[in-house]
């Protein structure tokens, strides 16, 4: 499509785009001039932002895609936003978001309330929250898309092959953590989206929209719902003007869209809408580091590091070093994102400098990032599974063989025997209705999120042998 | 340059990089466990995160060039974080980041010092900042890129900024000269130095810029200055530290492009872009949503913040806000720094600011983004409204900021520039503390 028959299809739909949206926009989000976000005041010794790391690219499609003079664009360097305490008793804490999503996920959550970071900082935690090389605040290689388009008319095959293609989370967070679409194969258009635990408890008293198919296979689960916020036990947590499908009006302008069906994505089950318009959804950015170049490593298996796994581990080496030691928290896609960064401080030789590893949901695999159970002989190591996830075969692998080597490492899956589990006796496993029944892989977004960092900080506290504290200088008072 | 060839070519720098960069990093990142980037502790109230804003959209390209199931998107919506001080003042202040940047811009220096947001906080404003729409952690809309590489059709694609490292120096910074040469040809210099083309006709403006330029510490990365990693042909040696501040990380691409553009008929032109269009929007809703706020815009987003004036004046239109023109009371004043102030290309009029009160605000070298302000600040004045035009060349200010350029926010005058903004919003915007100790719950 082109950019001028995009325009001008864009024009027509906008117009009720703005006029619409406008009446109930204010339902979505919570201001924080109505409802505070932290649960207590905060005092702060230091924060700010900066960057770590990046390489120069010397390109003529540093500003557009027509080549023109050579221009320079550093690439690859991570944005780092950290905030310390007023006491710091702790190490510092390196946070990092997985696929999809930025260190936004961690600064509020999607019920507008405390996030990680603002719970870890509370805790003594200075805390440095990134966004992966590549996304978000760190930017990415834009040079890559206009040589791309730039060779598409006269080599269309080396500008595909040039051009990545932008991933990362849409609707298929849905599906992915919060719940399911029925029958099967069908998409948001054709199938009805349900909540996991769908049609147990839905506040209201009203039967929820349909079924969890997991309900059949796992009764239990169809005793309670999710902890991301949904209607309509949150009012606030859907958008009214995304749920109410404006902005959309067919023709939509937005390249090939869908058009809505009498108002709504699928007008068989107009539920559809609401749950399409979770304030959670917000979160996501484009994976936009497939823009970056990848790199090769010789003790990895393949040899050929895509790009996630090239710039953010050796930024965050970079950032641990830099800190004088830290401990890093992965999640998800960063997993393997934290174990390169082993694999990088141990080249560097600065493996003593990481004082412990926490993999949220991904990570553990030692093939693939160079990586042995030896190098984690001295630095405590955390796998953590929340509900929902099966057993990892690749973590229970590294903890036992880290532990069969004298070091410190545990598996904490929140849906089995444990101390966090008070005084819930079981059933654990897929009958499990413990204090963390339902929830998710995005746990740091829902509202649970504070208890289970608790978990995580609890394991901290045992395991990781802390600095001395450290009192910030008052020496004046900032004017 | 094929992908593969820079997969290639990547690969082989990589591993030097990987082995050399690490050594001399320390020099170029202020970490905070060397040197704090605060003037002194901060109290706080209250800060998070959050969405404002965003439409559906419904798509077969959302993470694949070939279409697939259909998912849905939301695009268009802003970022915003915030930060409330025990007992602020009744209006919260507003921030966005001009073309090319993020709301990181407004956080730290690159030097590693206390960033206008910090600032703001401490002199007792609940303060917003914002990646604007399109932009940063805002995300944008993928799937228009995806669906355009899929139908093999990029005729058209809007690019997505310029503001490279070089496009950046050349910019606010300095020049590369000779004329028509570029860093591989020709040597950068900073303004005021020998050679600075602008001298002859302007000596006045011939002057150092007081930007994190060498020799202040922590302004370049060494690793970069030695083309550690490096893609692509080798710049002019001379170049290599001025291609390697710390500043340049901070750019981002407009990935705003992304996002559909609008019509506004009481605009000339009346086709308005997607940045203007969604940040414009997403603005007015949030000055809505807090019941009130200043809002303070730069460069590219100086027309962002008077479309949002015309987005309130449409959603009064509407009857949004109750009382007639309640929504456009909603905006305790607005302030342009560095940008454009056109009321011809945003439909509005000078009365329209007869109760908003209203600054233009430029750096000490004249830019020719605001410097068309003059009439916009004189119509305001005849209609009888409050309007000033603060250029910090000014005989006044005799040389205090002298050198200070566009990116003010990231300048060694950045503190001082910014209390001068706050200076002339205390005279002239009614902004009392709440007295709201932020008890509740204690610490």
């Amino acid at each position: 499509m082109r950019h001028d028959q995009f325009k001008r299809k864009a024009l027509s739909v906008l117009v009720a785009v703005v006029a619409g949206a406008i009446a109930t926009s204010a339902s979505a989000v919570r201001y924080p001039t109505e409802h505070r976000y932290l649960t207590k005041p905060l005092q702060i010794c230091d924060q700010g932002i900066f960057y770590v790391g990046g390489a120069p690219k010397v390109t003529p499609f540093g500003a557009n895609s027509t080549p023109g003079a050579y221009t320079q664009i550093i690439i690859g360097s991570m944005f780092v936003h950290f905030q310390v305490p007023m006491k710091s008793k702790s190490w510092p804490l390196i946070i990092v978001h997985g696929s999809g999503y930025t260190g936004s996920c961690v600064e509020g959550t999607a019920a507008g309330s405390e996030g990680w970071m603002d719970y870890t900082v509370r805790h003594g935690i200075p805390t440095y929250v990134v966004d992966q090389s590549g996304r978000g605040r760190s930017g990415f290689d834009k040079s890559v898309i206009h040589e791309g388009e730039h060779l598409i008319s006269t080599d269309p095959a080396a500008a595909l092959a040039l051009l990545p293609t932008f991933g990362g989370s849409t609707s298929t967070a849905w599906t992915s953590w919060f719940g399911s679409i029925v029958p099967a194969l069908t998409d948001v258009t054709d199938g009805e989206m349900v909540r996991f635990g769908a049609p147990a408890l839905q506040s209201n008293g009203l039967p929820a929209p349909g079924m969890d198919p997991l309900c059949v296979t796992r009764p239990a689960r169809c005793t309670f719902l999710g902890h991301i916020p949904m209607e309509p036990e949150a009012p606030w947590a859907v958008d009214q003007a995304i749920a109410s499908r404006m902005g959309i009006g067919a023709p939509a302008g937005l390249g090939t869209v869908k058009p809505d069906v009498g108002g709504h994505v699928n007008p068989a089950f107009p539920l559809n809408d609401r749950y399409l318009a979770l304030e959670a959804y917000k979160f996501n950015v484009p994976n936009t580091e497939s823009t970056l170049p990848g790199s090769t490593c010789p003790s990895c298996l393949p040899t050929t590091l895509n790009a996630t796994n090239t710039w953010t581990p050796r930024a965050l080496a970079t950032l641990v070093e830099g800190l004088g030691g830290a401990i890093v928290a992965t999640h998800s896609q960063s997993g393997q994102i934290g174990m390169n960064m082993v694999r990088v401080l141990r080249e560097d030789g600065k493996l003593d400098m990481l004082k412990g590893l926490i993999q949220v949901e991904g990570g553990s695999n030692t093939v693939t990032s160079g990586t042995t159970a030896d190098d984690f002989k001295s630095i405590p190591y955390l796998a953590f599974k929340g509900n929902y996830s099966a057993t990892s075969t690749v973590a229970q692998t590294l903890v036992d063989a880290i532990k069969g080597l004298g070091g410190t490492a545990d598996y904490i899956q929140l849906d089995q025997p444990g101390p966090w589990q008070g005084a819930y006796q079981g059933p654990y496993g897929f009958d499990y209705v413990g204090p963390f029944k339902g929830v998710s892989h995005m746990m740091m977004i829902e509202t649970s999120n504070l208890r289970v960092m608790d978990v995580i900080l609890n394991w901290v506290g045992n395991n990781i042998k802390q600095p001395e504290p450290t009192r910030c200088p008052v020496d004046d008072d900032g004017d | 340059m094929r992908r593969d060839q820079l997969i290639k070519k990547s690969i082989s720098v990589l591993s030097a990089a990987v082995l050399v960069s690490f050594a001399a990093t320390a020099l170029a990142t202020v970490y905070p466990t060397d040197k704090r980037h605060l003037t002194g502790p901060l109290r706080i109230c209250d800060q998070g995160s959050f969405f404002v804003g965003g439409v559906p959209k419904v798509t077969q390209y959302a993470n694949s060039v070939t279409p697939s199931s259909y998912q849905e998107l939301i695009i268009t919506q802003m970022y915003v974080q915030f930060q409330m001080p025990p007992n602020a003042r009744r209006w919260p202040l507003i921030m966005v980041h001009g073309g090319g940047y993020s709301g990181s811009c407004l956080e730290s220096t690159p030097d590693g010092r206390e960033g206008w947001y910090s600032r703001s906080v401490r002199r007792g404003l609940a303060t917003y900042v914002v990646d604007q729409a399109g932009r940063g952690r805002s995300g944008f809309d993928r799937s228009f890129i995806n669906e355009a590489i899929a139908t093999g059709n990029l005729a058209g694609f809007p690019n997505l900024g310029n503001t490279s490292s070089s496009g950046i120096w050349t910019a606010w910074f300095g020049f590369i000269v000779p004329a028509g040469s570029d860093i591989i040809t020709g040597t950068m210099i900073q303004r005021g130095d020998a050679g600075d083309p602008t001298c002859a006709s302007d000596p006045f403006h011939c002057a150092h810029t007081v930007q994190v330029i060498p020799p202040v510490p922590h302004s370049v990365d060494p690793s970069i200055k030695a083309r550690v990693g490096a893609i692509g042909p080798a710049p002019n040696p001379a170049n290599d530290t001025y291609l390697a501040l710390e500043h340049y990380k901070y750019g981002l691409p407009n990935t705003n492009v992304t996002l559909p553009n609008s019509t506004c008929s009481t605009c000339n032109p009346t086709t308005i872009n997607g940045a203007d269009t969604w940040s414009g929007r997403d603005l007015a809703t949030l000055v809505e949503g807090l019941k009130g706020g200043i809002v303070a815009t730069h460069s590219q987003s100086g027309s962002v913040g008077h479309h949002m004036v015309r987005y309130l004046k449409e959603d009064d239109a509407a009857g949004k806000c109750g009382a007639a023109g309640a929504c456009l009371a909603m905006l305790k004043g607005l302030i342009t720094i560095d940008g454009a102030c056109s009321f011809a290309n945003t439909g509005l009029t000078a009365a329209d600011f007869a109760n908003i009160p209203y600054l233009v605000f430029r750096g000490w070298y004249p830019s020719p983004i605001s410097n068309g302000c003059d009439a916009t600040v004189a119509a305001i004045k005849a209609a009888g409204g409050t309007a000033d035009f603060i250029k910090l060349d000014d005989p006044s200010f005799g040389t205090r900021f002298q050198g200070v350029t566009h990116m003010m926010m990231m300048s060694t005058k950045s503190l001082e520039v910014f209390d001068e903004i706050l200076k002339w919003a205390d005279k002239n915007i009614r902004n009392p503390r709440t007295g709201d100790s932020c008890e509740e719950g204690s610490e």
